[in-house]
C-alpha cells in the first residue's frame, strides 16, 4: 500500500517540479543619468553619472563628462568637475558662483559624455509665490514633544514647496562643503544642507518632503513638524528655508520616497521613479529660496561633539 | 435609513404599471400556447429550447426554466418543439383557447441535427452578440490539468477571453479584470471562483446544466459587473429515476446523486468533491511537522412543483480551501493556516400569472471569506510566550430579487425585474494578540463598510421585422454607501439583421456599472485580493462597450466575426509601492483610479455536430490603462494585453467507445515590470541603494505562453451503468510557460529567475454513472 502511496505522491510531486528559466534583458542601452535640484542662492551641484544593466556590478566610468548650462543662448560659468569612483563612479558640475539663477528665468543644460547621445535639458527657476507668516516652536513637555509651526500663506494657482530647517544664518558668509566628492569649502550666505531630516519631516533624507499646494484647500495653512525633545537639534541659529520648487521636482520626490519605501517589498507594485530628463534619467529643476526666523526657539541641549568628516577624498 | 430613492421608487410602479398595461392591450383576440419542455429521461428543463408553430410562421424559445410562451391567432397549429441533440416534437391541433403544453423531448444522439424550417439559436440567429452558449458535453471533453473538468478553464478557451498566468483560471474578458465577471452560480454571484490558488474553479462539472458567456451587449437583467456575464445554471435533478456519477482522479474524487423525492413532482441533486493531497503525504511527514493542503465543495439543489403555476427551489454551494503547516519541539509551537471560501444559498420560488408572465422569485445569500493566520508558542528559557496573528477579509450579499418574463406577442420578450442587494464588506483586518507586550497590540485594518444597491430594470427582445430584431432596454442601479448615493442609468442595446437565413449583422452597445471593485496585486493573483465597495472617495467603475460583427453558417459550421471598443472608467489599482500587505492603513489610501480602454477583433469558427466537433478561437486585441498616479501618468498595457490568443478545441468520436480530445492554445507573453536599468539616486536622497529602471509600467514582455493538452477517453457500457477510463496529458510537449518572474535580478544565475509550474503532466481518472 505505501509503495502505491508513494507513487501517487510521486506523480502528484511532478507539479511541484518547478524550474526556472532565464529573461533576457541585455538589449537595453544605458542611459546618461543627471541628477540637480539647483538654486538661486547656493552653489549648485549637477550629478552626471551612466546607468548600468542590471547584470552589471559596477556603474560606467563617463568618459569626458561635460555639462554646460545656458540662459539665453549664452552659457554661464561653471565650477570645477569632480569624480567620485566609489561604487557610484559619478561626476558633480560644481556651479560655484551665488545667485548664477534668477527667479522665473528659463536655462537649458546639455549634457555629455563620450558613447552617449548628448542630452539638452530645459529648466526653469519657478517665481516666488508662497509666503511664510510665522514660524515658531512650542513645547509639550507632558508628551516630551516639540513642534515647529510654520503658517505660510498660499496662492491661488498650483505651487511646490520644501521647508527646510538649517542652522547657519542667512546674513553671514559660510562655509559649504560639497560631500562625498570634495572636501573644499566654499562661501555662501545660505547653506540648507542636511538640514529637514533632523526633525523628521516625515522621512529620513537629507532635505525634505516637497510638498504640493494641491494638498489644501484654504488659502493660509499651519503646518506642524514634531519631534521628541530628547531628540531635538534646534539650535541658536536655526532659521527656516522655504524653497519653491517645481511640480517636476514634487513628482521626482513623490516617486523616489514610494520607491525607496517599498523597494525590498516583492508584493508592492514597482514604482516608476519619475525623470525630466529627455532621453535620460534623473532629475535636472530649479528652485528659489527664502529664509526666515523662527520664533520662540528655546535653548539647545546639549550634544556630545559630532566626530570629523571622515568620508572620502577623492580629487580630479 | 436606507430608502431608495425617488426615480428607484418610480421605477418600481412604472414596471406595474407597464405589466398591467400590456396585459389588458395583449390579452385580448389571440390565443397563447405556453408550458415547459423538458427532458423526457431526466426531467432537466431544456433552456434555449424552439418552439416554432409552421402555419403562422411564429417561433418562440425557452427560458432559464424551461418556459415558453406562444401567442397568435387561433387557428390549426403545426408545432415543432426542437433542441440540438434531441428528436424533434411536432404537434398539431385547432387552438381556439389558449393551452398548456408541457413537453418531454427524448434526447437522440443520431438526430442532432434540426430539419424543420424553424428559427434557430445559432449564431447568426442570435440576437444576443458576444455570447457564447458552451454544451455542458464539450466542457467535459475538453482536456484538463490533473484530469479535473474545469468549466472556467475552458471558457479560457474562447475567443476574447484572457486566461490569467500559467495553469489559474482568471479569467480577463476583452480587457477587463477578474472582478469585473459577473459569475452566477443559479443566479448567485460568486467572489472567487477557484480553488488551489486558482488552478481549479468551484465548479463540479457534475452538477451543471448549463454555462453561458456574455462578453458584451449585456442585457439588461444583468448588472453590477461591467466586463462579462458567465451565468452558470445548476442540474435540477433527475425527477424519474436515481442517478448517481462520480469520478476517481490522481489528486481528488468526486461523487454525485440525482433523483426524485416524488416522481416528476420534486427531485433534487447533490455532488461533492475532495482533494486528497494532504491525506496521501500525511504519512511521509515528519513527526513533529505537519503541513498539507486541501480543497471540498459541495453543491445541492431541491425543487418542487406545487401544482401547474408554482415550483419552488432550493439550492446551495459550500466550499472551502485548507492550507496548512506547523511545526512542534521542546521550545517552540507553530502552525500556520490558510483558508477561503464561498458559502452560497438560495431559495426561488417560479410561479406563473398568466400564459404569457412568468415570475421568479428569489432570495439569495452569498459570503465569501479568506483568512490567514499563525500561532506561535515558544518556551525559550522556560517562559512561555503566545502570539496568534489573524488576517481576515470577506463579502456578505444579501440579495432579494423579483424577476418578470412577459411575452405580450411573438414580436416582443419583455424582461423585467428588480432587486436590492446589501453588501457587508470587510476588506482586510489583521487582528494580533499576543503575551506581554504583544498584549498591547491589536491591529485593525480597515472598518467593515456595508451598502445597498437597489436595481430595477427592463428590457424587451422586440422582432421588429421579419430579419430585424433588438434587444433594448435599461438598468437603473442606485447604490447607498457611506451616506452617499451612486445613481446609474445603464441602456442597453443589441440589434440583429439577418441577410439571409445563415447571415446576420450585429451591433451593440451596453454600458455597464459596478459598485465594487477589487484590490489585485500586479504580480499574482491569490485569495488575499481584496473585495472593497465604493466609497465616497473610491467611485464606482463604470464601463462603455460598443460592438459590430457579423455571424454565419456554413455547411455544418458557424462563424463569427466581431469587433468591440470597450472604455472602463474609475477602475482601481493599488498606487506605486503599495500593497496589500498594510498593517494599519486605510486600503483607500492604497489604491487609485483611472481609466482603460481595450479593443480588439475575434474570430470564432465552431462546429457542433458530428463525429468530430470543436472550435477555433483567435483573438487580436489591445488593452491599456492609465492612471494619474501610476507609470507617471502615462498609459501603459494591461498586464493580460495579449495581441495574439489563439486556441483550437477539437473532440473526436474514434468509435462507439473511443474518443480524443486536444487543445491548443498560443498567447502572446503578458506584460510586467522588470527593472530595465539601475541608476545611482542622487547624492542627498540619503539613500544607499539604487534605483531600479522599469522603463515604464508593463514594458516587458514574458515570453509567448503556448501548450498542447490531449485526451483519451474509453467508456464502456456495464451492467450497472456506464464507466469511462480518461487519461490526459497536459502539457504535451513539455513547454515551459513562465508562472512568475523574480522581480528582483539574479545575480548568481546572470538574469532574472523566471518560474514555470506544469511540466508535461499526464494523469488518469475513472468515471462512472448508474
Amino acid at each position: 500500500m505505501k509503495k502505491i502511496l508513494f507513487f501517487i505522491l510521486g506523480a502528484v510531486m511532478m507539479v511541484a517540479c518547478e524550474s526556472v528559466i532565464h529573461i533576457d534583458i541585455s538589449s537595453m542601452e544605458p542611459l546618461l543619468v543627471v541628477n540637480g535640484v539647483l538654486s538661486d542662492r547656493d552653489p549648485f551641484v549637477i550629478n552626471v553619472s551612466g546607468s548600468k544593466r542590471p547584470q552589471e556590478n559596477d556603474y560606467p566610468d563617463l568618459k569626458n563628462p561635460q555639462v554646460r548650462i545656458f540662459h539665453e543662448g549664452k552659457a554661464l560659468p561653471m565650477g570645477d568637475r569632480c569624480h567620485s569612483d566609489g561604487y557610484y563612479n559619478d561626476y558633480s558640475f560644481l556651479g560655484l558662483e551665488e545667485s548664477l539663477l534668477k527667479e522665473g528665468e528659463r536655462y537649458e543644460a546639455e549634457v555629455s559624455a563620450e558613447g552617449f547621445k548628448p542630452l539638452r535639458i530645459p529648466f526653469e527657476l519657478p517665481e516666488r509665490n508662497l509666503e511664510v507668516l510665522r514660524a515658531w516652536v512650542e513645547e509639550f513637555p507632558e508628551t516630551n514633544e516639540r513642534s515647529l509651526f510654520v503658517k505660510m500663506q498660499l496662492p491661488q494657482t498650483s505651487a511646490y514647496f520644501e521647508i527646510i530647517l538649517h542652522n547657519l544664518s542667512s546674513d553671514e558668509k559660510l562655509d559649504w562643503e560639497i560631500p562625498f566628492c570634495s572636501r573644499r569649502k566654499y562661501t555662501t550666505k545660505a547653506a540648507y544642507w542636511q538640514a529637514g531630516f533632523e526633525f523628521g519631516v516625515d522621512d529620513y533624507r537629507d532635505h525634505a518632503t516637497v510638498f504640493s499646494r494641491e494638498m489644501w484647500e484654504e488659502d493660509i495653512v499651519t503646518l506642524e513638524i514634531k519631534q521628541l525633545i530628547s531628540g531635538a537639534h534646534f539650535k541658536e541659529e536655526t532659521h527656516l528655508a522655504l524653497r519653491t520648487t517645481t511640480e517636476a521636482h514634487y513628482r521626482y520626490d513623490l516617486s523616489f520616497r514610494n520607491y525607496s519605501f517599498s523597494k525590498d517589498n516583492i508584493l508592492a507594485e514597482p514604482v516608476n521613479v519619475y525623470s525630466n530628463i529627455p532621453g535620460g534619467a534623473g532629475i535636472l529643476t530649479g528652485s528659489v529660496i527664502d529664509i526666515y526666523e523662527i520664533e520662540n526657539l528655546p535653548e539647545a541641549p546639549e550634544y556630545p561633539e559630532e566626530p570629523d568628516y571622515w568620508g572620502p577624498d577623492y580629487w580630479e | 435609513m436606507l430608502r431608495p430613492p425617488l426615480i428607484a421608487r418610480f421605477s418600481f410602479v412604472f414596471i406595474i404599471a407597464f405589466f398591467i398595461l400590456f396585459k389588458g392591450v395583449f390579452a385580448q383576440s389571440k390565443i397563447t400556447i405556453s408550458g415547459y419542455l423538458s427532458d423526457a429521461r431526466t426531467g432537466e428543463h431544456l433552456i434555449g429550447a424552439s418552439v416554432y408553430d409552421q402555419k403562422s410562421g411564429k417561433g418562440a424559445v425557452t427560458n432559464a426554466y424551461g418556459f415558453y410562451s406562444l401567442t397568435i391567432a387561433p387557428d390549426s397549429v403545426d408545432l415543432y418543439f426542437s433542441y440540438v441533440g434531441y428528436q424533434n416534437e411536432r404537434r398539431q391541433f385547432l387552438a381556439n383557447e389558449s393551452k398548456r403544453l408541457n413537453l418531454r423531448l427524448s434526447s437522440d444522439l443520431l438526430l442532432k441535427e434540426i430539419t424543420v424550417e424553424a428559427p434557430r439559436e445559432d449564431l447568426p440567429s442570435q440576437v444576443q452578440m458576444s455570447t457564447i452558449e458552451l454544451p455542458l458535453a464539450d466542457i467535459k471533453q475538453v482536456p484538463a490539468l490533473f484530469g479535473e473538468v474545469d468549466v472556467l478553464k475552458v471558457i479560457q478557451l474562447l475567443p476574447g477571453v484572457q486566461s490569467g498566468t500559467e495553469g489559474t483560471s482568471g479569467l480577463y474578458v476583452r480587457g477587463g479584470g477578474p472582478d469585473q465577471n459577473l459569475i452566477l452560480l443559479d443566479g448567485v454571484p460568486l467572489y472567487n471562483a477557484s480553488h488551489l490558488l486558482g488552478f481549479f474553479s468551484v465548479f463540479n462539472a457534475d452538477a451543471i446544466n448549463k454555462v453561458d458567456l456574455i462578453k458584451g451587449g449585456f442585457p439588461a437583467r444583468y448588472g453590477g459587473r461591467i466586463s462579462s456575464v458567465i451565468d452558470v445554471k445548476m442540474k435540477e435533478g433527475n425527477d424519474q429515476e436515481f442517478q448517481g456519477a462520480g469520478a476517481v482522479g490522481l489528486i481528488s474524487s468526486k461523487f454525485s446523486l440525482e433523483g426524485p423525492l416524488k416522481k416528476e413532482q420534486s427531485s433534487f441533486i447533490i455532488s461533492g468533491r475532495r482533494t486528497y493531497l494532504d491525506l496521501v503525504a500525511r504519512p511521509f511527514m515528519p513527526k513533529n511537522n505537519k503541513a498539507g493542503y486541501y480543497f471540498y465543495d459541495t453543491n445541492a439543489k431541491f425543487n418542487f412543483k406545487l401544482g401547474d403555476k408554482d415550483r419552488l427551489y432550493f439550492s446551495g454551494y459550500f466550499g472551502r480551501d485548507k492550507g496548512f503547516g506547523g511545526t512542534k519541539s521542546d521550545y517552540e509551537d507553530f502552525d500556520l493556516g490558510l483558508y477561503w471560501g464561498n458559502v452560497l444559498g438560495t431559495v426561488r420560488w417560479n410561479h406563473l400569472f398568466n400564459d404569457r408572465l412568468f415570475s421568479n422569485l428569489s432570495f439569495n445569500v452569498s459570503d465569501y471569506q479568506f483568512r490567514v493566520g499563525f500561532f506561535l508558542k515558544d518556551r525559550y528559557g522556560g517562559e512561555e510566550q503566545e502570539m496568534n496573528l489573524v488576517y481576515l477579509s470577506g463579502i456578505q450579499d444579501y440579495t432579494l430579487r423579483y424577476d418578470f418574463d412577459f411575452i405580450p406577442s411573438p414580436q416582443h420578450y419583455i424582461r423585467f425585474g428588480m432587486q436590492s442587494v446589501f453588501h457587508r464588506f470587510r476588506p482586510g483586518v489583521f487582528d494580533l494578540d499576543g503575551d506581554e507586550d504583544l498584549a498591547e497590540i491589536n491591529i485593525k485594518g480597515s472598518d467593515q463598510v456595508n451598502s445597498m444597491e437597489y436595481t430595477a430594470y427592463v428590457e424587451d427582445e422586440w422582432k421588429i421585422h421579419e430579419r430585424f430584431s433588438a434587444n433594448i432596454g435599461v438598468n437603473a442601479t442606485f447604490n447607498y454607501v457611506q451616506d452617499h448615493w451612486y445613481p446609474s442609468i445603464q441602456p442597453r442595446v443589441s440589434v440583429r439583421y439577418l441577410v439571409n437565413r445563415d447571415w446576420s449583422w450585429k451591433a451593440s452597445y451596453a454600458q455597464m456599472n459596478q459598485n465594487l471593485h477589487l484590490l489585485t496585486s500586479s504580480a499574482f493573483g491569490l485569495p488575499t485580493d481584496l473585495w472593497v465597495p465604493v466609497t465616497q472617495r473610491v467611485k464606482p467603475q463604470e464601463g462603455h462597450q460598443w460592438a459590430l460583427g457579423t455571424a454565419f453558417s456554413k455547411g455544418k459550421l458557424e462563424y463569427s466575426l466581431e469587433g468591440y471598443y470597450k472604455k472602463m472608467n474609475n477602475v482601481v489599482e493599488y498606487r506605486e509601492g503599495a500593497s496589500f500587505f498594510n498593517f494599519n492603513g486605510n486600503w483607500e489610501d492604497l489604491v487609485t483610479s483611472g481609466q482603460a480602454w481595450s479593443y480588439g477583433l475575434e474570430l470564432l469558427i465552431q462546429k457542433k455536430v458530428g463525429k468530430t466537433t470543436g472550435w477555433l478561437g483567435y483573438t487580436w486585441s489591445k488593452s491599456m490603462r492609465q492612471f494619474d498616479d501610476i507609470n507617471l501618468g502615462d498609459a501603459f498595457p494591461y498586464k493580460y494585453d495579449r495581441r495574439h490568443d489563439i486556441s483550437l478545441v477539437v473532440n473526436h468520436e474514434l468509435g462507439k467507445k473511443w474518443s480524443l480530445s486536444g487543445t491548443f492554445v498560443y498567447g502572446t507573453g503578458n506584460a510586467i515590470s522588470l527593472p530595465v536599468r539601475q541608476l545611482q539616486p542622487p547624492a542627498d536622497a540619503g539613500y544607499g541603494g539604487e534605483i531600479n529602471e522599469y522603463g515604464g509600467r508593463n514594458s516587458f514582455r514574458m515570453p509567448a505562453y503556448h501548450r498542447m493538452d490531449l485526451s483519451l477517453t474509453h467508456t464502456k457500457q456495464k451492467r450497472w451503468g456506464e464507466r469511462s477510463w480518461v487519461i490526459s496529458v497536459y502539457n504535451v510537449y513539455n513547454r515551459k510557460n513562465v508562472f512568475f518572474v523574480d522581480p528582483f535580478y539574479s545575480s548568481w544565475s546572470g538574469g532574472y529567475d523566471a518560474v514555470t509550474l506544469f511540466p508535461i503532466i499526464p494523469s488518469i481518472s475513472y468515471n462512472f454513472k448508474f
